[in-house]
């Protein structure tokens, strides 16, 4: 077993300079050249990816804003008295306020 | 001379050309990378795919760390693209770990020179069988050892490559490199009974 582990280990350390002393490939003039031809071939247009961009933040927070309205409307409605309740409290000058107070609005 | 977020800003406002001065500047370093992680036939393209991410994205890039680090990050997604690919296709196998083939470990271990293990076709064996091994793990474990115990680069540096969290790494890492010493033990053993039998 302790043979086996010393072995795996020398192998581990074999692996690892093997892979660190592969042959370096060094990039030549024609592969720089060819790399800007395709990019300016493509013309990538970075404003519109801007755009694109802008447009998803102002989705995403409008999503954001229709889930919070739709959070204080549910809970509004939960909050909300009974239709006696608010009469009494009506009578009482302050049911509104209250119904208001606790629903956040 | 210019910094890169200097440049990143000029290609952002439209000059496109300024982006081969990046290109010049970091090619060198993404080839040294890219070179240890794919065959060497494809590192040009691999690395010509990392190059036009980094000019599709370059919008994202912020300037909060060196241009260099965000560029290895991409180069290191690409590389795991490249292996991904490769799975699809059916050729992730690569060469076999030949039974018969030439012993790389003994020709490694022999402590020989770079001089000498530059040399010889001891190298291409031994890169050969290197390759057979790895591609046997999936591409993000194999990134993980290149990168953690091969290379020692942060663990941070390759969790923010692969998105994922610093825990996920640390436990991914520690099942990939449990793996590969299997495939290893499992290669000594049978060496072993060769040598006994």
């Amino acid at each position: 077993m302790r043979h086996e582990r010393t072995e795996t280990d020398r192998m581990e350390r074999a692996l690892r300079e093997v892979f660190l002393r592969q042959p370096e490939v060094v990039p030549s003039e024609a592969w720089h050249a060819a790399v800007m031809a395709r990019l300016r071939a493509e013309a990538v247009d970075l404003r519109p990816m801007a755009f694109v961009l802008a447009s998803q933040i102002a989705w995403r927070g409008a999503i954001l804003a229709a889930a919070a309205a739709l959070i204080v409307s549910v809970v509004g409605l939960a909050k909300m008295p009974t239709e006696n309740q608010l009469a009494w409290e009506w009578s009482q000058g302050v049911g509104v306020m209250k119904w208001l107070s606790q629903s956040g609005g | 001379m210019d910094s890169d977020l200097d440049i990143v800003r000029l290609v952002r406002n439209g000059q496109v050309d300024a982006f081969e001065v990046l290109l010049r500047r970091h090619s060198p370093r993404v080839f040294q990378s890219v070179g240890r992680r794919v065959p060497t036939g494809d590192v040009e393209t691999v690395a010509q795919d990392v190059f036009l991410s980094a000019f599709r994205s370059l919008d994202t890039y912020r300037g909060r760390q060196p241009f260099e680090h965000w560029l290895m990050r991409i180069a290191l997604r690409r590389c795991c693209d490249y292996w991904r690919g490769r799975e699809r296709n059916r050729e992730s196998t690569g060469p076999a770990m030949d039974e018969d083939g030439p012993d790389w470990m003994e020709l490694v271990s022999r402590d020989l020179s770079r001089e000498e293990f530059d040399r010889g076709r001891a190298r291409e064996d031994a890169i050969e069988t290197v390759q057979a091994v790895l591609a046997r793990l999936d591409p993000e474990d194999r990134a993980l050892v290149e990168g953690i115990y091969f290379e020692d680069r942060p663990l941070r540096e390759l969790a923010a490559a692969l998105n994922w969290s610093l825990a996920k790494v640390k436990v991914r890492a520690h099942r990939a490199r449990r793996k590969l010493r299997a495939m290893l033990e499992e290669k000594t053993v049978r060496k072993r009974e060769r040598g006994d039998g």
